[in-house]
């Protein structure tokens, strides 16, 4: 164990992997997950390589800046749902737990247990601001103290107005000439319009993808989208990287609406996934609604809710497009959100995957379900955990979607005759 | 005569049904689950089919449901208790819109429109609002369940027990006893703390009524009593509740066969 | 004088009775809870304000601040459930930098104004900087109690109807007596039950710090002359920080505290992100400076369970 723990943090372990990691997932031929993965090695060569400044960052901070930075972004919380893919959660999370309470984000809880395994590159800077839960502004600031490491942090606005746009910007130009001196670094604000630039074109394709989606019947698999899409999208945007995998992403799905080919052999039933995430260690779950002809035809996780880059003042774009968040502020924009989604993918059933510990989203979880009950559209919350397999229940999981099916079948009937 | 089975593997109990073609109830029977969930639905089944002097090659569809409904290897098809309850209410009340479920690991609440299910709510992980909690806590006060709901059923004045968790209500009845609270204030206490958490279920759910009360813990007056005062009205209780999700099940067979393998809407006018 | 609810010490009070309305610090004396809306596993003073706010007594309406995921669902289910009740959210910043400050104050001159129209009034500077020297001449007087040494039970039960106290409710307070007992920091989230703090006294301890929501954590002082909002901002900003605030000096201000004292009890109501994150620091710390630290959980409940009695005491006998 403390020899691979050991090989995972040599950059040559990663140049090592990724041509045979990447030779056997191309087999599958599925290119983007094939770039998803050749991503994930280069961010790791890199990171322990320490040639460039390794900079920790949350889910929704504009990773752009990092890149524009010229460092190295790496994601805790992606790490974990990565760790939690190969189902090796249950040492980080007891180890996090002990720390706190199991009252806390798995996801957190397991970052802060894989610090003590000391899999994760250091980092010689922190940058997170307060989107889209308390648990991550909470988890930064006291791992940052805990690894002695500088947190520069963004502090997002509830209101969305003007006077708020005016000071998310003044903030996001602090961090960025304080991460300069911090760090040392001479890049100047044009590497950071790259970067911007990048992420502006990577947009669109996103918004092409997601266009693309809407085809009946669903061309891709929602169970990808909630997996290393929304990684990729959170991870790599800003970068070249970035850029290609979601060119191989539209290709890929072009192809599939082209050829009208679902993802399913038979879909009976089309679902719309509610929350960033879905259970990432190995579990029946997604299997299941294959086998009852049920398609996740898109999930709230990869819309692209943002408005279009102006590209003049870039800074004033992040801002916006952070006070465009619907996941933050008033509860209304999730609604209008999820209301827009049920209509444009044509959607037969609503699942809000409740992650033990998110109360961001758990808490708004009625509410959502009001307005598409109100829509005449069956609504399923179904309780869980991302990371921790030790807080999944099977029996009673199954049993939620299995009656969640039956009431569709039901009802599509009825609707029929 | 054609048969048609339902077979419910609750965590506790196993339940059989049969209906004939005309849909009548022809049998049934009731065993403890144990250890052996597998073998118990067959033995259940069998018995079921012994009192009626009929054997396995005259049923012609059989439905499994229940916790453990997947290991009911010669079922033809199986359905959740969601679908099961709301079927088997549906039986003797045709015009239901909510059905609570109380059984003795579990309680959900469905709500239905036309007799289909439009949404539902369960409580599978945590024994208080559930048979269980009762049994725990008619140890607890040294009763029988018997006694327990007999008391519930005229007790006058409760104490309020505060506890959400079943072990530290146990804890509560405990200390309640010991500082000379009497017995039918706690009993009639801890039947209104289950109606409370069955209450708060039932107000997440689209609001119709009647609303039918099933399984096990129907039988248990005092706590028919008290979800009658929680929620402000009066429930339909069917003739063996326990049976509901059997019941159900037996149906859904009987419509499976109507339809050759392909799933009937079904509608209860 | 019609009632204006508030939660959080955020909440500059002078706005509020500048308005014309009483300041109602919620503080619901029921355990009752929502469950229907909200998951049992929601912070449990949310889910009692829920209930509590069904059928709201005696106000008009509340200002619930951004202090967290729960307070912002809060704002979105009373919204949509309880429409006959006047909800506003105050955006405060979470830091407390010039830029912040002036947010802020744009951010309370918003607030006056609809404060002011709720109550049909037009905004009056000249009202607001009174409320201000009279809020600053009671926050002498409490500032001056504590010098004192009151008993912190009491203390709590007195700022839990709001900060800064009345003076006549100050009066009231009895000063220690006894020495030779442990001082302790009772630090955290909500304190809803003052008996808790008794309990500490029982056991033989002195909660010499309260850093509790419901406890001291308000400005010393608000600057009376000038633009009352950015004088507000800044005061309110800069108060001593709660586990929220993005502030450096959180862990300075907790180290000098836990310096002064034998031990901590940490009192944090269930599935609290923020303070069972800084729960982390916090055992470092202790861990560090070799102090022995209690956890105590709640459940919101103004009542003290037995288990928590027992918690307590057993600290005191086998730590300290």
């Amino acid at each position: 164990m403390n020899l691979f723990l050991k090989c995972l943090r040599r950059p040559s372990f990663w140049s090592l992997l990724r041509p045979l990691v990447c030779l056997y997932v191309s087999k599958e031929g599925n290119r983007p997950f094939t770039l998803w993965v050749e991503f994930l090695c280069w961010v790791f060569k890199e990171a322990w390589k320490r040639e460039k400044p390794v900079i920790w960052a949350n889910s929704f901070f504009p990773v752009e800046f990092v890149y524009g930075l010229g460092g190295i972004p790496f994601l805790p919380e992606i790490f974990s749902a990565l760790v939690a893919y190969f189902n090796w959660t249950r040492g980080p999370i007891a180890k996090g737990s002990l720390k706190t309470s199991t009252d806390l984000c798995s996801f957190y809880r397991c970052a802060l247990g894989l610090k003590e395994y000391g899999v994760m590159p250091k980092p010689d800077l922190i940058l997170s601001c307060s989107q889209i839960c308390d648990g991550t502004k909470a988890f930064y600031q006291t791992i940052s103290e805990s690894l002695g490491v500088p947190h520069l942090f963004v502090d997002v606005p509830f209101n969305k107005d003007q006077k708020a746009r005016r000071y998310l910007k003044s903030q996001l130009e602090d961090v960025y000439h304080q991460a300069k001196e911090i760090l040392g670094l001479k890049t100047s604000l044009e590497d950071l319009r790259k970067s911007l630039d990048m992420a502006k074109r990577t947009e669109s394709l996103m918004k092409e993808v997601a266009s693309l989606r809407k085809s009946k019947p669903a061309p891709f698999p929602g169970t990808e989208g909630l997996s290393y899409v929304s990684g990729m999208s959170f991870w790599a945007l800003g970068s070249e990287r970035g850029l290609r995998f979601f060119e191989a992403l539209k290709e890929r799905v072009e192809k599939a609406v082209r050829e009208k080919k679902g993802y399913l052999e038979e879909e009976r039933f089309r679902v719309l996934w509610l929350h960033h995430i879905r259970p990432y260690y190995p579990n029946p779950i997604m299997e299941f609604l294959k086998e009852k002809g049920v398609a996740i035809a898109y999930e709230e996780a990869n819309y692209p809710w943002w408005p279009e880059r102006r590209g003049e003042d870039p800074l004033e774009d992040v801002a916006e497009k952070m006070l465009s968040n619907p996941w933050y502020g008033p509860i209304e924009g999730r609604l209008k959100l999820v209301r827009d989604l049920i209509l444009e993918y044509q959607i037969d059933g609503v699942i809000h995957f409740s992650h033990w510990g998110c109360r961001q989203s758990t808490g708004g979880a009625s509410i959502v379900g009001e307005m598409v009950k109100g829509m005449g559209i069956p609504y399923l919350i179904l309780p869980g955990d991302g990371a921790d397999p030790d807080n999944y229940s099977p029996g009673q999981t199954l049993t939620r979607l299995q009656a969640f099916v039956e009431l569709m079948e039901r009802r599509w009937r009825f609707m029929r005759v | 005569m054609a048969l048609y089975a339902g077979i419910d593997v609750g965590s506790r109990t196993t339940k059989a049904l049969l209906l004939n073609d005309e849909g009548e109830i022809v049998s049934y029977h009731v065993l403890f689950t144990g250890a052996d969930p597998k073998g118990a639905s067959s033995r259940c089944l069998e018995e079921c089919l012994r009192k009626i002097g009929k054997g396995m090659k005259d049923l012609e569809v059989i439905i499994s449901t229940g916790y453990g409904r997947k290991l009911v290897s010669f079922a033809t098809k199986d359905y959740t208790e969601i679908t099961c309850h709301a079927r088997g209410a549906g039986f003797y009340f045709p015009q239901l819109r909510m059905v609570i479920d109380i059984g003795g690991q579990d309680s959900k609440v469905i709500a239905l429109e036309d007799g289909m299910v439009l949404d539902f709510v369960m409580n599978d992980k945590c024994a208080a609002g559930t048979g269980r909690f009762l049994e725990v806590m008619a140890q607890t006060l040294e009763m029988s369940l018997e006694e327990l709901a007999q008391e519930a059923s005229r007790a006058k004045h409760a104490v309020p027990i505060t506890s959400m968790c079943t072990v530290f209500a146990e804890s509560e009845v405990i200390s309640l006893i010991a500082e000379g609270i009497s017995r039918d204030r706690i009993v009639w206490g801890l039947h209104l703390a289950i109606a409370k958490r069955i209450a708060s279920m039932v107000k997440r759910l689209p609001q119709g009524r009647p609303i039918v009360f099933t399984g096990g813990v129907a039988k248990n007056k005092g706590m028919v009593r008290a979800l009658e005062e929680a929620l402000g009205e009066k429930l339909l209780i069917p003739p063996d509740p326990q049976l509901v999700g059997a019941l159900g099940a037996a149906l859904l067979a009987r419509d499976l066969k109507d339809e050759g393998n392909r799933l009937n809407h079904y509608r209860t006018d | 004088m019609r009632g204006f609810a508030y939660c959080c010490t955020y909440v500059p009070l002078e706005i509020i009775e500048g308005a014309g309305f009483k300041p109602l610090r919620l503080l619901p004396s029921s355990p009752e809870k929502e469950d229907a809306l909200l998951d049992p596993n929601f912070c449990p003073y949310v889910r009692a304000l829920l209930a509590h706010l069904r059928f709201p007594q005696e106000i008009v309406g509340v200002v619930l601040v951004n202090c967290c995921d729960g307070m912002r669902r809060l704002y979105d289910t009373l919204r949509r459930f309880s429409p006959n009740l006047s909800v506003y959210l105050l955006d405060v910043p979470r830091k407390s930098d010039q830029e912040a400050v002036a947010y802020f104050a744009n951010i309370l001159r918003d607030f006056s104004l609809w404060l002011f129209g709720l109550n049909r009034r037009e905004v009056d500077l000249e009202e607001l900087r009174d409320k201000i020297r009279f809020y600053n001449r009671r926050r002498k007087a409490f500032s001056e109690l504590l010098q004192r040494g009151p008993k912190m039970g009491e203390v709590l039960r007195v700022l839990k109807k709001g900060f800064p106290p009345e003076e006549g409710e100050l009066l009231k307070i009895p000063l220690k007596g006894e020495k030779g007992r442990k001082k302790v920091l009772l630090s955290g989230s909500l304190l809803e039950c003052e008996e808790v703090v008794r309990m500490v006294e029982d056991s033989g301890g002195e909660a010499v710090f309260l850093d509790v929501c419901s406890g001291v954590r308000g400005p010393s002082f608000v600057e009376e002359k000038g633009d009352p909002y950015l004088n507000l901002a800044q005061a309110y900003l800069k108060k001593p920080p709660c586990s929220r605030s993005f502030d450096p000096k959180r862990k300075s201000f907790l180290e000098k505290m836990i310096s002064e004292v034998e031990g901590v009890v940490f009192y944090t109501p269930k599935f609290c992100d923020h303070y069972l994150h800084e729960l982390v620091t916090l055992r470092e710390l202790c861990r560090k400076m070799g102090r022995p630290l209690l956890h105590l959980e709640s459940d919101y409940n103004p009542i003290i369970s037995e288990t928590m009695r027992t918690r307590i005491q057993a600290f005191f006998e086998k730590w300290l």
